[in-house]
């Protein structure tokens, strides 16, 4: 099974962000995409969730245009895990988590089948939100509300996951315990995984191949690099893409990457 | 103390009914669940009020004769069994239907703008409504098509508010509620020039009096079709109550998960819009009903849409039974008109509620 995107032009409003994407995830890689802020990283993510329409081009699964698709049938594949879950929302985890199985079950239903509850207890058990499954989602803290979210994904079964920086209100317990929740779900589950990432770091411990977005002063499109970790995440790259120095370091295997914060000019007195 | 829960859902209504139980000196003690009870507590109170309406008036029917004149066993009378077939048994039954429909159309209407301050009349169908009644009035038609006037008048701007209020992405329900401040403002103005300008008294009057809102002088023919579209419109809404939950987290996100929101909302939009109009074309404009009976309900019930609803109508039911006993019974011999007692008894509250919404969001 493979999500793609072919001469995809990407934007929020009617002027584009991205074009001429061309773009490969198949089920049991994880792809990220990396930019600076206003590249179009979340444009893009949307688009390929169908939350927003390409301005060119399409986005297809298994080869069938995803806007031709049912809607339920593409909430069944591929599931979008947003940033935040809307704070007036009153229910409990148990009972949002529970909303993630709606693709699968006919329009107004409300009873659970066995692999309904089967599913949902899975999810809740992955992202070790059991103690909490009374609570509701209004009392929980941006942390917990972000393993909800993908709580409330995973009870969909889907084949793909798209994540909007999904460690954004995580403390570093959390962080390392996502990353390796996501990376187990790429090997155990053979699920395709789209992430946006601020993270360098995680994107190199995650990421199978990684879209580097880049944004030119002045120019309304941003120039996309992709590839993998080894090929795109080089020092030059990223100092043309986020515009501050990078230095990069493999440790125990894992690639790190520094920025340096102080100024040239400034020193410790 | 024992505990035995219920599962999974009592009446299928989404209570999770929770009995504790024990046994002290050979007697069991049940101890329900605060929804259970207040559920409970909210059926005996419509009852209540339905009964007191049915005494209460300007002629004080003891309990006794009622149910003689119900069962029609010995004392009962024919002028007391005429008050209470053909005034007070059709008019609390309007009364019910009209605060039913007013509260259950503002919690859809609440629900799905995940606003709480929206009005069920925001969709344009008082605009609507009133025009239409105003040009009933002056063409002369027959005060019997009134109603009819208003129902259809009340769908059609509502229609039109909702068509203009289409983007690419489906229904924006906060263009939604905007189209109708900004169409319930044009017609306001388009009214009250109408009522002013116009030579014939009688028409005014007779158009002012039915925009204020009341149902004294409604039998059973204005009862029957409002009580059809009630039934439908209620049915409806909790046949949609599924995607009445999942929209509550946004259009966005119920989209994610495999709903087709631009279908859903509109047949939820339009099953409030039913809703609204039939209680509009039976009792004019009554206000405050739509805004006050969804957080009353919120409050008590917080979760499970089907309960939810279902008290929603009751709550409804009670205000508008309970304004009704009071419009007809504070001065002898004389009527208040419904919609200005709740607007001036909800008017307070809504002020309340306003600061409370304040609180919250700082």
């Amino acid at each position: 099974m493979k999500l793609s995107a072919s001469n995809l032009s990407v934007g929020a409003t009617l002027t584009p962000v991205l074009a001429n994407l061309n773009l490969e995830i198949t089920a049991g890689k994880i792809l990220v995409i990396l930019g600076p802020n206003g590249s179009g990283k979340s444009t893009l993510l949307k688009t390929l969730a169908r939350q927003l329409k390409p301005l060119a081009g399409s986005v297809k699964l298994d080869d069938k245009d995803i806007s031709s698709l049912p809607i339920s049938e593409f909430a069944k594949k591929v599931a979008y895990v947003a940033q935040n879950i809307d704070p007036q929302v009153t229910l409990s985890i148990e009972e949002y988590v529970a909303l993630g199985r709606t693709p699968h079950q006919k329009w107004w239903q409300w009873q659970q089948s066995e692999a309904d509850r089967a599913a949902i207890e899975t999810a809740i058990v992955s992202t070790a939100l059991t103690e909490l499954k009374e609570r509701p989602i209004s009392q929980l803290s941006g942390g917990e509300q972000q393993r909800a979210a993908i709580a409330i994904a995973l009870a969909q079964k889907p084949t793909f996951m798209l994540l909007d920086e999904p460690t954004a209100h995580l403390d570093f317990k959390h962080q390392v315990e996502l990353m390796r929740l996501l990376k187990r779900l790429k090997t155990e589950q053979h699920l395709g995984l789209v992430i946006v990432l601020h993270d360098l770091s995680a994107a190199a411990y995650l990421a199978d191949e990684v879209l580097l977005l880049t944004k030119e002063d002045g120019q309304f499109l941003s120039v996309a690099v992709s590839g993998p970790v080894s090929e795109v995440l080089k020092e030059s790259n990223l100092e043309s893409s986020y515009g501050v120095q990078f230095r990069s370091i493999c440790e125990r295997g894992e690639m790190h990457y520094f920025v340096n914060i102080a100024d040239a000019g400034e020193g410790k007195s | 103390m024992k505990q035995l829960i219920v599962q999974p859902d009592f009446l299928k209504l989404g209570i999770a009914t929770t009995v504790h139980y024990h046994v002290y000196n050979g007697i069991l003690f049940y101890n329900l669940s605060l929804m259970f009870l207040r559920l409970l507590s909210l059926c005996l109170i419509f009852l209540l009020l339905l009964a007191i309406n049915i005494c209460c008036g300007d002629v004080t029917l003891a309990p006794d004769q009622i149910l003689a004149t119900l069962t029609g066993g010995q004392g009962s009378d024919s002028a007391i069994s005429n008050i209470i077939w053909q005034l007070r048994l059709p008019r609390l039954l309007i009364a019910a239907i009209v605060g039913a429909c007013l509260s259950l159309a503002g919690f859809v209407m609440q629900t799905i703008s995940r606003n709480s301050l929206a009005d069920p009349y925001l969709t344009g169908v008082s605009s609507g409504a009133g025009l239409a009644v105003a040009l009933a009035f002056i063409t002369r038609v027959d005060l019997a098509v009134v109603p009819l006037f208003a129902f259809a008048g009340g769908l059609a701007v509502s229609v039109i508010v909702a068509r203009l209020a289409q983007t690419n992405n489906g229904l924006s329900v906060n263009r939604l509620l905007l189209g109708g401040i900004g169409v319930a403002a044009i017609t306001g103005g388009a009214m009250t020039l109408l009522l002013t300008m116009n030579p014939v008294f009688s028409q005014t009057q007779g158009i002012f009096f039915w925009l204020a809102g009341g149902i004294s002088g409604r039998g059973w023919p204005e009862f029957w079709p409002a009580f059809f579209c009630t039934i439908i419109g209620i049915t409806a809404v909790l046949i949609l109550s599924k995607p009445l939950r999942l929209l509550s987290l946004g259009p966005n996100a119920a989209q994610s998960l495999g709903l087709n929101v631009p279908v859903m909302q509109w047949s939820l939009l339009i099953s409030a819009v039913l809703l609204c109009a039939a209680a509009v074309s039976v009792s004019g404009l009554v206000g405050f009903v739509g805004l006050i009976g969804p957080h009353i309900t919120r409050k008590l019930f917080r979760n499970g849409e089907r309960l939810q609803i279902i008290c929603a109508t009751m709550i409804g039911a009670c205000l508008v039974l309970l304004s009704d006993l009071v419009a007809r019974t504070l001065y002898q011999g004389q009527e208040l008109p419904l919609g200005t007692l709740l607007s001036v008894c909800g008017g307070p509250f809504f002020l309340w509620l306003v600061y409370q919404h304040k609180e919250q969001e700082s």
